[in-house]
């Protein structure tokens, strides 16, 4: 339901980080040189994986948009001697999970299982990612599959929205294609374009690994050799150029005769490398990444009703920084609703945060980060994201200091670089209704 | 019979497939399922005013969780006001003579804490996750607001325009759902499922604050709700904090639940929803069935092995024929849900490929159908389905917030907790002759409605060029 969930811009790790005095964290390292990092938990016969290359659909060649898409559904349909039908019976037999994902920067992959089967998936892992079979039939099943996606997405006004967005916030960069690709492009990607990702991407060097669950370090060792000791060391990498994030600010408008119309938000942000992350953190939950205790929520629903929900977020990718935001109404309040996010903005600029807020979004994060650890497999999701964002195995304990340490000024400075108003770019999906478009929508 | 909550759910993503059933049918929990001996470590009382308590600890992280779940849904409001159940819970939050409006979660938050609510036809719920030391004060701010609700006109009136705007959201913005919302309006001919959680637009815009004092006054009381506590702590800790906050609640006179009960029906219903916003055209039929608490015997039981055998994930009999075999679908599936206090539902649904028709689909499921109903399932299908489900019950002791809701909602749609504990058990029992008995009972074509949707025909403003033609790389249509 969420405008955003089309964005394909994850935050994950901003919505996580945490206290965990109790959480241990262990590098284990294979005969073969595989590191993962290591909770152990013996709770449940369960063990959860999860692992991710560097590099993701803004590689995806020219015309062959959606290809790490396609590859993220092909891993579980046959690998080595196992054909299709046989891989996914064994999968669905031993209830293992098994699943990947696609991102502007990165692959990832998520498996969970019972200790018991913890070698067949490790094995069935390694198949998948170094001798994927692409047979006929399961590729034109799935390209079916992701062409009808495709399709559907350029009806539906979430979708149409959230293009937009990229498109008008990353102009001329991959950032602003279409991650699960076009029905064209979907329809020119060959088996031998699905080999070449694999070939150019699953790398020793771009790889992390973290591991939760019913398992030792002794145990664990060998089958991360078996998952990815094969794998290739290095190669050369597509680079991605730094985005330059649109600042026109604006309205553009899509008209659709929808009763409700779609409002999302961008701006340049903040990246997660920047060293005012955290302040500019606090500030975005202050303003409107807080739900219920951020400022535009109370001004735009609670004391008018006028929106069942709106936020904004901090879309921190590895070649740009932006603030993406949403909201819905019904297209006779959706000028009142711009001009209220913009009149918030404007004021959090001029006037910043609160010592109190600051406060409030302090302990909102240092007390959130222990949920992430309440199973295995969000824990084991929350060790990936340090690891893809390099932030370190200490980066536990480190992140509580830093979040504690950010200043009342530090904050008001980090309000006054992001949040113009006049930076603010809106697109709007819906009826024209008292809307005065400044700019085309791309 | 989508739950309707307080807040959007946080992002999740969803492969291609899963918006149809997202959209048609009633979420099931992910694991309505069962595993070896007992499902969950869990214990259980019952406070004096009568209020029962679950515990289920867990203790990976120093965290809880707290669902207390009312026996009160959309299916109990007043002719007029099935919305109502919805509208309190946005409500709720709005304040106490101890809590100020909005402070609830605003206390929450600023602990890391995670606070929401959900209305379906049966139940409301609240729930919040937090730290382990924080516990006794989201006790004491539930405990507080199950008697001591304020409410005036100058903090209801915003928030009948929000649920108004949430209706906006997930209907009428929403071609699916809309579909969705006139399979129930069909399928059920007496029934309050058939009326939307969330309430008809026009009826929503005159519920008032007395609605939402009545309903509160008459459905919110110890006795009528079940507690639920998991994560970080032992029965002792529950135990103490629960007779300390909630104890003092006084119990109170409960209507009894007697809804309005289903006829005999004469046919099958059909609908179909053009929109301009769909591109895929996609085909689902929903029969009535039994629930946990009005099926016979091993009914439900059996049923739930059905739907594993039949909608297994890339294993089902639907995606193997329909998806696989005959190349004609995108996605097929069912899904069957017992979860509801007076009717359950078994569902069917498909999409075809690029260039085949929704008939074809519908032709492909009635097939798969007759064939169950000829044949009946295979002992080796009985035994591959049960394995999974045993599997797919220990993974579900990972989740804190999923385990708790699955089993406050179960009690408070009148299972046991020895019920839920003895689904493994259950599950072992279910045999071939079972499975069959139960689809010949259920998948009577006279207790089902089909829709369908389907693209408008006619050009869009800023319509996408046509798709190309079918997809390179053979296939096997």
């Amino acid at each position: 339901m969420s405008a955003f969930r089309r964005l394909v811009f994850f935050v994950f790790l901003l919505l996580a980080p945490l206290p965990a005095r109790a959480i241990d964290i262990q590098s284990v390292t294979s005969p073969g040189g595989i590191t993962a990092w290591l909770i152990e938990d013996h709770t449940n016969p369960l063990i959860s994986l999860a692992f991710g290359f560097k590099g993701g659909s803004a590689g995806d060649p020219e015309g062959r948009e959606g290809l790490a898409t396609f590859i993220s559904g092909m891993l579980d349909e046959g690998a080595g001697g196992i054909p299709s039908a046989d891989f996914q019976k064994r999968l669905a037999d031993h209830g293992i999970e098994f699943g990947f994902d696609a991102s502007l920067d990165s692959f990832t992959g998520s498996l969970r299982f019972l200790t018991d089967d913890r070698d067949l998936a490790f094995d069935l892992l390694g198949l998948a990612l170094t001798q994927p079979r692409f047979d006929e039939e399961p590729v034109a099943r799935m390209r079916g599959q992701f062409i009808s996606s495709a399709a559907q997405d350029e009806r539906d006004p979430d979708s149409i929205a959230g293009r937009a967005l990229n498109r008008i916030l990353f102009p001329g960069h991959p950032y602003a294609r279409r991650t699960a690709g076009t029905p064209q492009s979907l329809a020119a990607i060959t088996v031998d374009d699905l080999r070449g990702f694999v070939a150019h991407n699953f790398l020793r060097d771009r790889l992390n690994v973290a591991v939760v669950g019913d398992v030792t370090p002794d145990q664990l060792k060998p089958l991360l050799d078996k998952a990815f000791g094969a794998l290739p060391e290095k190669g050369p990498a597509v680079a991605i150029p730094e985005a330059r994030v649109d600042d026109q600010g604006g309205l553009a408008l899509i008209e659709r005769d929808i009763p409700q119309t779609i409002l999302l938000f961008g701006a340049p942000g903040i990246k997660r490398d920047d060293p005012d992350f955290f302040a500019a953190y606090l500030v975005n939950y202050t303003l409107g990444g807080g739900g219920f205790s951020a400022r535009l929520m109370n001004e735009v629903r609670e004391k008018r009703g006028l929106a069942y929900g709106i936020s904004t977020d901090l879309a921190t990718l590895d070649h740009a920084g932006a603030i993406m935001g949403s909201a819905q109404t019904v297209a006779a309040q959706a000028s009142q609703v711009i001009d209220l996010t913009r009149a918030e903005w404007a004021k959090m600029q001029t006037d910043g945060p609160t010592e109190e807020e600051i406060a409030a979004a302090k302990t909102y994060l240092l007390g959130y980060y222990a949920q992430n650890f309440t199973t295995t497999r969000s824990a084991a999701q929350t060790l990936l994201g340090i690891q893809m964002e390099d932030l370190g195995i200490d980066y536990v304990t480190r992140r509580e200091q830093e979040i504690s340490a950010v200043t009342l000024d530090q904050a008001k400075a980090a309000a006054k670089r992001l949040f113009d108003p006049k930076k603010m770019v809106v697109i709007a999906v819906g009826r024209k209704d008292g809307l005065t478009p400044t700019r085309e929508a791309p | 019979m989508k739950d309707c909550s307080r807040r959007i759910a946080k992002r999740s993503r969803v492969r291609p497939a899963a918006w149809l059933a997202g959209l048609l049918f009633c979420t099931a929990l992910i694991f309505a399922q069962p595993s070896r001996a007992e499902l969950f470590v869990a214990d259980t009382f019952t406070l004096d005013n009568g209020l029962e308590v679950v515990v289920l600890p867990k203790h990976l992280a120093p965290v809880v969780y707290q669902i207390l779940v009312y026996k009160a849904g959309a299916a109990d409001g007043a002719p007029g006001k099935n919305g109502v159940a919805h509208f309190l819970e946005h409500l709720m939050f709005k304040g106490t003579k101890k809590v100020a409006p909005g402070a609830f979660s605003r206390e929450v938050d600023k602990r890391g804490g995670d606070d929401n609510a959900f209305t379906n036809q049966d139940v409301t719920a609240y729930h919040q996750q937090i730290a382990k030391r924080d516990l006794p004060l989201i006790m004491e701010m539930e405990a507080d607001r199950m008697a001591n609700l304020q409410l005036s006109d100058p903090v209801v009136l915003p928030e009948r325009a929000v649920i108004i705007e949430e209706r906006h959201q997930r209907i009428e913005n929403n071609p699916g759902a809309q579909l969705g919302e006139m399979m129930d309006a069909v399928l059920f001919l007496n029934h309050p499922y058939r009326l939307p959680i969330i309430g008809w637009r026009h009826e929503m815009e005159t519920y008032t604050t007395q609605d939402a004092i009545d309903f509160y006054q008459k459905h919110y009381a110890p006795n009528n709700a079940v507690l639920v506590i998991a994560g970080d702590v032992t029965t002792e800790e529950v135990k103490a904090l629960a007779e300390k906050y909630y104890g003092p609640v006084a119990r109170k006179e409960v209507p009894p639940r007697l809804r309005l009960q289903e006829p005999e029906a004469y046919t099958p219903r059909r609908v179909t929803l053009e929109s301009e916003f769909v591109d895929q055209p996609a085909v689902s039929r929903s029969y009535q069935a039994p629930s946990y608490r009005t099926a016979e015997g091993n009914q439900a039981y059996a049923l739930q092995v059905l739907d594993e055998i039949l909608g297994g994930n890339n294993v089902g009999r639907l995606y193997r024929s329909l998806v696989v075999d005959q190349g004609l679908a995108d996605y097929a599936g069912c899904n069957y849900n017992a979860s509801p206090y007076d009717v359950g539902s078994f569902a069917f649904w498909g999409a075809p490929r690029q260039g085949v028709k929704v008939e074809q689909i519908e032709q492909a499921i009635d097939a798969e159908i007759a064939k169950l109903l000829q044949n009946g399932v295979t002992d080796q299908e009985i035994a591959d389905a049960k394995r999974r489900m045993e599997i797919a019950a220990v993974k579900s002791r990972d989740s804190l917030s999923g385990a708790a809701q699955f089993v406050a909602t179960r009690i408070a749609t009148g299972s046991s907790l020895a019920d839920i504990q003895a689904y493994p058990d259950r599950i072992k029992q279910v045999t071939a002759a079972d499975v069959l008995a139960a689809a010949k009972a259920v998948l009577v074509l006279n207790h089902s409605v089909t829709g369908r949707l389907l693209p408008k025909p006619g050009a869009v403003p800023g319509a996408p060029p046509p798709t190309p033609p079918a997809p390179i790389g053979g296939g096997i249509q």
